[in-house]
């Protein structure tokens, strides 16, 4: 089930629930991992984080022999890891851009805890402790880019199109209208500036010097993109929101 | 710092909506649509570094601002049309008030003045001559600020230019509701009247004609002299506006109008009963009740449809017998239904794309064991091939690469110049799992899309150059063609001109911003032209 109900009831709904298994989507920079890690955090002591793309393989995630002195020894990869602590959980990110083997791996590693196990080379049988949970995150609809299998094992599907509003709030109290660009920025799913950019561009111009101008702030952090800020900078009313 | 090729503007900062946005040449100005308008839209030229491409961009970016703010209301075209005030009033009056608001906002007048380079040639002389401060101070000097481009200063009399200055301008600053506008726009015109065309206005409402005041006949002189009738004539209009305000309102044009209308178009029922306004003179009550019994919405609406209808049919019957018009009509006549049809189209901003036609040649070419081999990736298991790798990352083992997936589809219209030698140089690097072509057929009313690679297999370059030879000149199955293209799995590419057409290869907004949806929703990377996909340059979204 898709919702897009505020940010703050979202976490609480997330916290309370104590679903096992959640996938997050939403545009670049809203704050898709930061949610899952602050849900997670609240009831997990250690929470592991992969970032996955076509280039990462399943021996990666899962475990691998290395050398070691005259012989191999069995190395756990992260999710192995997260598996195995009893208070553990596990964010993953970029869950579409991972490879067809990755995510096959995937179908294992989400599936229900009472049955989820994965053979590993050790001949091991591994299996997830009962209050394993995932929260995976991606840029597209799942119906988009996930297969029905890889949708059906997640419990929970949010959909986050906008930053976090208090982080709005906060851009907007340090320099006005800031956050309202970046919000309404997200109107456009290709040409956004992200709440990342705009705290570094206000960082930057509180820690420049003089012989930086603002403008100048602006070319280092958003390129070709400076003058159209600065432009919207100047242009939005400054007591919205 | 490095510029990107293009800018990509924040339009939807300005709007507070989804925009579409277009590229524009230099030489022409902006256009936009808000979202609160139509479908959201921004035309302006993208260039990096031109001033003029930026001070068009913020000029654009003020006229988005003031709609969202509510400056600007919504349904002026259709309440100016309706008060008899000239569309080129609007325009100015728009223009003046972005130029204060952003001056306002405090934007540099070196900006602005850029725009000044196409409007008023005493400026663009001064500029000319590369003195931006001279021409600030010529600006200054004149009394009217940035307004002097919009008044255009050298067509009126030194005291039209008093009048606007004292007493147009300082009300389009403060103007903010519908009645606002229509009341500043009517006095606007007004003061622009030659005196031939104010004898003209004067015999055709005479009970409007104010009198002279202390026998100088003098009274209807922009800036001169008080109106006896000024008071009456302002109760008049109050009634009047409201009126107006309540037809053309956000919620009340919204009720009689529904989607987005252009401006020009909404104007022509109005004009037809316009016969005794003249001159931007206010409306007379009995006017009003007269189009009140007329409805011209309901006419405009009729008329609309019935060309629509019309222009349906004639679209369809060339569908039908395309294949009589292969074989019978000579090219001459060809061209003459191609124009007409695309006069028509042009003319009525509305088309529709052709239908397309998925052909599936034989895929006979195998690519080339040695093409298909590739590199073996480092890695955790596999073949111990790296050895050396055990003092860095440890990836000793050696595993297979799958190929990557993807979609590319190419424009094969007759804008984007491809050349045969072309898609086979596309075909050797075979980038993707499946690449398509595209184009209209030669009736410019549907389309094909060619498979030429699919699961390794490449069609050879005899059958290629027999596909390729199909095609017709335009595009009209753009539409089509992104829609295949979403429905597949992976990674979609798109190379094209931008250009994207439908029937009769004719273009219209609303088939832009349908392409540009698209893209953007479906995370579409485009390249602008084969050659830059060749030589290996990065595509951009969109």
């Amino acid at each position: 089930m898709a919702t897009t109900a505020k940010w703050a009831e979202l976490k609480v709904l997330c916290e309370q629930a104590m679903l096992r298994r959640y996938y997050i989507w939403g545009p670049p920079g809203v704050g898709k991992s930061r949610f899952g890690m602050d849900v997670l955090k609240k009831n997990f002591e250690n929470v592991y984080q992969i970032t996955l793309n076509d280039d990462i393989s399943v021996q990666e995630l899962l475990g691998h022999y290395v050398p070691k002195g005259n012989e191999f020894v069995w190395h756990d990869g992260p999710i192995a890891l997260a598996m195995r602590d009893p208070k553990g959980a596990l964010v993953i990110n970029e869950l579409p851009r991972a490879s067809g083997a990755v995510r096959d791996l995937m179908l294992a590693v989400l599936d229900d805890n009472s049955i989820a196990s994965i053979a590993l080379p050790t001949g091991e049988i591994l299996k997830p402790h009962a209050k394993f949970s995932v929260m995976a995150t991606g840029n597209d609809k799942p119906e988009e880019c996930l297969t029905e299998a890889l949708i059906d094992r997640f419990e929970l599907v949010l959909h986050l199109p906008m930053p976090n509003p208090e982080l709005i709030e906060k851009l907007n109290k340090v320099r006005p209208a800031s956050g309202t660009l970046v919000e309404r920025s997200y109107h456009s799913m290709t040409n956004f500036v992200s709440p990342r950019k705009m705290i570094s561009f206000l960082t930057l111009t509180a820690r420049r010097g003089d012989n930086l101008t603002e403008l100048q702030a602006a070319e280092l952090v958003f390129g070709s993109l400076a003058k159209e800020v600065m432009t919207a900078l100047a242009l939005l009313p400054t007591d919205t929101r | 710092m490095a510029n990107a090729e293009r800018v990509k503007p924040l339009a939807q900062v300005m709007a507070d909506g989804i925009m579409t946005v277009t590229d524009n040449s230099v030489d022409f100005s902006g256009m936009i649509v808000h979202p609160k308008e139509g479908p959201g839209m921004y035309m302006a030229p993208l260039d990096p570094d031109d001033p003029r491409a930026y001070a068009t961009r913020l000029h654009e970016y003020g006229h988005l601002n003031l709609i969202t703010s509510g400056e600007q209301p919504t349904g002026l075209h259709a309440a100016f049309s309706a008060a008899g005030i000239g569309d080129g009033f609007l325009q100015a009056m728009a223009d003046a008030k972005v130029m204060a608001h952003c001056q306002a906002k405090g934007l540099s007048l070196e900006e602005l003045i850029v725009i000044a380079d196409t409007s008023d040639s005493a400026v663009t002389r001064i500029q000319a001559a590369n003195k931006m401060r001279q021409a600030n101070l010529f600006l200054r000097a004149i009394g009217t600020k940035l307004f002097d481009f919009v008044a255009k200063a050298t067509t009126l009399t030194p005291k039209q230019k008093v009048h606007i200055r004292d007493n147009i301008f300082p009300k389009i600053e403060k103007m903010r509701t519908l009645e606002d506008w229509v009341r500043v726009g009517l006095e606007y015109q007004r003061s622009f009247e030659t005196p031939k065309l104010r004898e003209k206005r004067k015999e055709k409402t005479k009970e409007y004609v104010p009198k002279p005041e202390g026998g100088e006949g003098e009274g209807d002189k922009v800036g001169g002299k008080a109106r006896s009738s000024e008071k009456k004539e302002r109760e008049e209009f109050k009634e009047i506006a409201k009126k107006l305000g309540e037809k053309f309102s956000d919620t009340g044009a919204k009720k009689e109008e529904g989607a987005f209308k252009p401006a020009a178009s909404a104007a022509s029922p109005m004009e037809a009963k316009r016969s005794g306004m003249l001159g931007g003179k206010a409306v007379s009550e009995k006017r009003v009740e007269e189009e009140k019994e007329v409805k011209p919405l309901d006419v405009y609406e009729e008329k609309k449809a019935r060309e629509k209808s019309e222009i349906e049919r004639m679209a369809q019957e060339l569908v039908e017998n395309k294949e009589d018009l292969d074989s019978t009509l000579a090219d001459s006549v060809h061209e003459s239904i191609e124009r007409t049809v695309r006069d028509l189209l042009i003319q009525k901003e509305i088309n529709t794309w052709g239908a397309m036609t998925i052909t599936h040649p034989a895929l006979e070419r195998n690519f080339e064991p040695k093409e298909r081999s590739k590199k073996a990736k480092r890695s955790f298991v596999g073949a111990f091939r790296y050895p050396h790798r055990i003092v860095s990352d440890s990836a000793v083992f050696a595993s297979k690469q799958h190929g990557k997936g993807g979609t590319l589809v190419i424009d094969g219209s007759g804008s984007m110049h491809i050349s045969f030698k072309d898609v086979c140089d596309v075909l050797e690097q075979r980038p993707f799992a499946t690449i398509a072509i595209y184009a209209s057929d030669r009736t410019l009313t549907k389309g094909f899309l060619v498979i030429l690679v699919d699961r390794g297999k490449r069609v050879t370059e005899k059958v290629l150059e027999l596909e390729l030879s199909k095609l017709g000149s335009g595009n009209v199955v753009d539409g089509p063609a992104l829609d295949w293209l979403c429905k597949r799995s992976g990674e979609k590419f798109w190379i094209c001109d931008g250009g994207v057409t439908g029937m009769a290869d004719c273009t219209t907004g609303y088939l832009r911003a349908y392409a540009a949806l698209m893209t953007r929703r479906y995370h579409i990377k485009r390249w602008r032209a084969i050659k830059d996909f060749i030589e290996g340059k990065s595509p951009s979204y969109g």
